[in-house]
């Protein structure tokens, strides 16, 4: 014979005040929690919180006309041969293989400007739009979760971009200037994403876009 | 009653695991399909959330194209409106972080009593205080109220556990009262508090 339900706690009652306005408990929990309301001040005066957040947040209000043909306007911006994730592939080897990919690049950028050049030696001015450019100069910032030890670190700079990553000062953050082809703005964000999810890494993100200076 | 974001849904949920089915295809069809359910919805969210039209249309944009770029990885355990506003709330997070936005400044307490002795709508104070809240519990509200997401949904939206959920949630109307309870206080009051 099965023990019957232990009833919920005046927290565990409260805690549900949320999701009782919005529809979303069950027709007992809902039940539970509009009888406990009944005998709780304290939850009445909750309850009354939440439903002016609830009010507040759904009021009628102007909202600018979405533009027309976006659908048709964001498709032009994907290349025909986009590669998407069809399957799930482990954090790590995703991050290895666009590390990889970065450090080719880097090579490829160096022994464009010669030997002992480097990229960093073209101008650049800072901008923060996405222009469509044929291409584009992306800084890519990292920054190291504290007390990481520095072979450790050294292990990952080595893997993103190795000596091009540039150390700044507090030194757990570290900058790598990449060119890439414009439109690929959202491919880097998914990368940093990636690097991010490692577990050294406290933070990773695109700061800046270098555009060489006409 | 929630907003119309989610009630009003063209497709079912089968149908929209099926749109994304073909997505991965390389379908581009299908994602205008899903695209033209989803864009108005995000839009109005994230409007709500950064009052910038730019930004909105920005953000959307960014979501709708990591639908096309990620629709495998859609393991339907949720449903797919779930896994995509989930997406919406992190990269609405971590705009909102990069940015430091100030939705609305902070009301000069001077400002609040007009000529006329008059108070600013209690509502007003309401919203300023949602749009003061940090992202994270902002966004929990906004799934919670504007999307109209159970506790479960907004747990996997947010790949949170339940509990954060409903902590953020506390935290959220606590920092709400305090905030209407500042706004409720005449300002002179306030200055002999600070005089203490």
């Amino acid at each position: 014979m099965s023990k019957p339900a232990k009833a919920p706690s005046h927290d565990e009652l409260r805690q549900r005040i949320p999701w009782y306005l919005n529809g979303t408990l069950s027709e007992v929990q809902a039940t539970e929690v509009r009888q406990h309301i009944r005998e709780c001040r304290q939850c009445q005066s909750d309850l009354v919180i939440h439903e002016e957040i609830r009010q507040v947040v759904n009021r009628e209000e102007t909202t600018p006309i979405v533009p027309a043909n976006a659908a048709a306007s964001l498709l032009n911006r994907i290349p025909d041969d986009e590669s998407r994730t069809g399957f799930q592939v482990p954090r790590f080897w995703t991050a290895a293989a666009a590390a990889v990919t970065l450090v080719t690049i880097a090579l490829l950028l160096m022994s464009q400007f010669g030997e002992g050049q480097r990229a960093t030696n073209v101008l650049y001015e800072t901008a923060t739009s996405a222009d469509t450019r044929p291409e584009m100069g992306y800084v890519l910032r990292v920054r190291f979760e504290e007390g990481i030890p520095a072979e450790i670190r050294a292990r990952v700079i080595n893997e993103l971009g190795g000596e091009d990553m540039r150390e700044l000062d507090d030194s757990r953050t570290y900058e790598m200037l990449v060119q890439l082809p414009g439109t690929s703005l959202r491919e880097l964000e998914h990368f940093a994403n990636e690097v991010k999810a490692r577990s050294e890494i406290h933070d990773a993100e695109f700061v800046a876009l270098q555009l060489p200076v006409r | 009653m929630t907003a119309d974001v989610n009630s009003a849904e063209a497709f079912s949920n089968e149908q929209e695991i099926a749109l994304l089915s073909q997505i991965v295809d390389g379908d581009r069809a299908s994602f205008e399909e899903l695209h033209n359910i989803y864009q108005p919805r995000l839009f109005k969210f994230v409007f709500r959330l950064t009052r910038s039209y730019n930004t909105a249309d920005e953000l959307t944009n960014d979501v709708l194209f990591t639908v096309w770029q990620d629709a495998g990885r859609f393991r339907g355990d949720s449903r797919v409106s779930t896994w995509i506003f989930g997406i919406a709330y992190r990269k609405s997070v971590r705009h909102l972080r990069k940015r430091r936005l100030k939705l609305v400044p902070a009301l000069d307490q001077d400002a609040i009593v007009d000529e006329s002795g008059g108070d600013i709508e209690r509502q007003d104070w309401v919203q300023q205080g949602i749009d003061q809240l940090p992202p994270k519990q902002k966004l929990t509200v906004m799934l919670v109220y504007y999307v109209g997401l159970s506790c479960e949904e907004t747990a996997a939206a947010t790949a949170s556990p339940v509990s954060t959920v409903k902590t953020r949630m506390f935290h959220a109307r606590r920092k709400l009262k305090k905030h209407l309870a500042i706004a409720a206080t005449p300002s002179s009051l306030l200055e002999e508090e600070d005089h203490e």
